[in-house]
């Protein structure tokens, strides 16, 4: 098995009918576990990269009705760390 | 040598891994009636069948379903029966029109007969003998056409 993980972006807060059918979803093989984190209005989904595809994983959450904006990037960003500056010799 | 590569075939006679523990015994008797349609596994006695556990918004249920509808042309001596989750009557229904499924369906909301058979997820499929006995499970979406499972059908 190789779990991956996706985190999407949705606009519309999901309603009870699409959180029932989210829940539903839970049930293909391969799907691990789903996430929502309200406040930041995305949901993360850990898979089996064995069995499905990130573009499954993507038609399922559409399909059950959640409004997909965006898939958001798990690698945080770079920290811009200025270069040292350079040496300079001095003469006692 | 012969024995380390039975062990390890013995090993992959599940897609999961292990053995399940219903294969070899008989599959559990069920009769689902949706409506439109009555699925009674009692009647397909003396017949090989691939019990399908599906339903229309399954992602991978849907992406094996065509080798499914090829499987019961190719071999009509099968009897390919899909049992649906699906609780919205009219979009199942619509879907095996839009899609050609020409065997054996039955929908059952309930999911009464996935859990007869042990099933929590979808798709998994079930091939009974033509005495009524489990003898293999496949867990996730297959090839239904691969030349394997087309030789392992024909010898049952």
């Amino acid at each position: 098995m190789t779990q991956l993980d996706v985190l999407y972006r949705y606009g519309v807060p999901p309603t009870e009918r699409v959180v029932l059918a989210l829940s539903k979803a839970r049930d293909v093989y391969g799907v691990r576990r789903m996430t929502f984190d309200e406040a930041a209005k995305t949901v993360r989904v850990e898979y089996d990269a064995s069995r499905l595809t990130e573009a499954v994983i993507n038609q399922l959450l559409r399909r059950a009705g959640l409004d997909i904006v965006e898939t958001v990037s798990m690698i945080p960003e770079p920290v811009d760390i200025a270069p040292p500056a350079p040496l300079q010799a001095s003469v006692a | 040598m012969l024995a380390l590569a039975l062990c390890g075939l013995l090993a992959t006679a599940c897609d999961r891994g292990g053995r399940p523990t219903r294969i070899g015994s008989s599959a559990p008797a069920f009769t689902v009636s949706d409506g439109g349609q009555t699925v009674s596994l009692a009647n397909l006695r003396g017949h090989v069948v691939v019990l399908n556990f599906w339903a229309t918004w399954c992602i991978p249920c849907i992406e094996e379903l065509p080798s499914l509808v090829e499987l019961q042309q190719r071999m009509p001596q099968v009897t390919v029966v899909a049992i649906s989750a699906d609780e919205d009557a009219d979009a199942y229904r619509k879907f095996l029109v839009d899609n050609h499924v020409n065997f054996l369906t039955a929908r059952d909301p309930s999911s009464r007969v996935p859990k007869l058979y042990g099933t929590i997820k979808i798709p998994e499929t079930y091939v009974i003998d033509r005495e009524g006995v489990l003898r293999r499970k496949f867990v996730s979406a297959q090839n239904w056409t691969s030349p394997e499972v087309l030789d392992y059908l024909g010898k049952l």
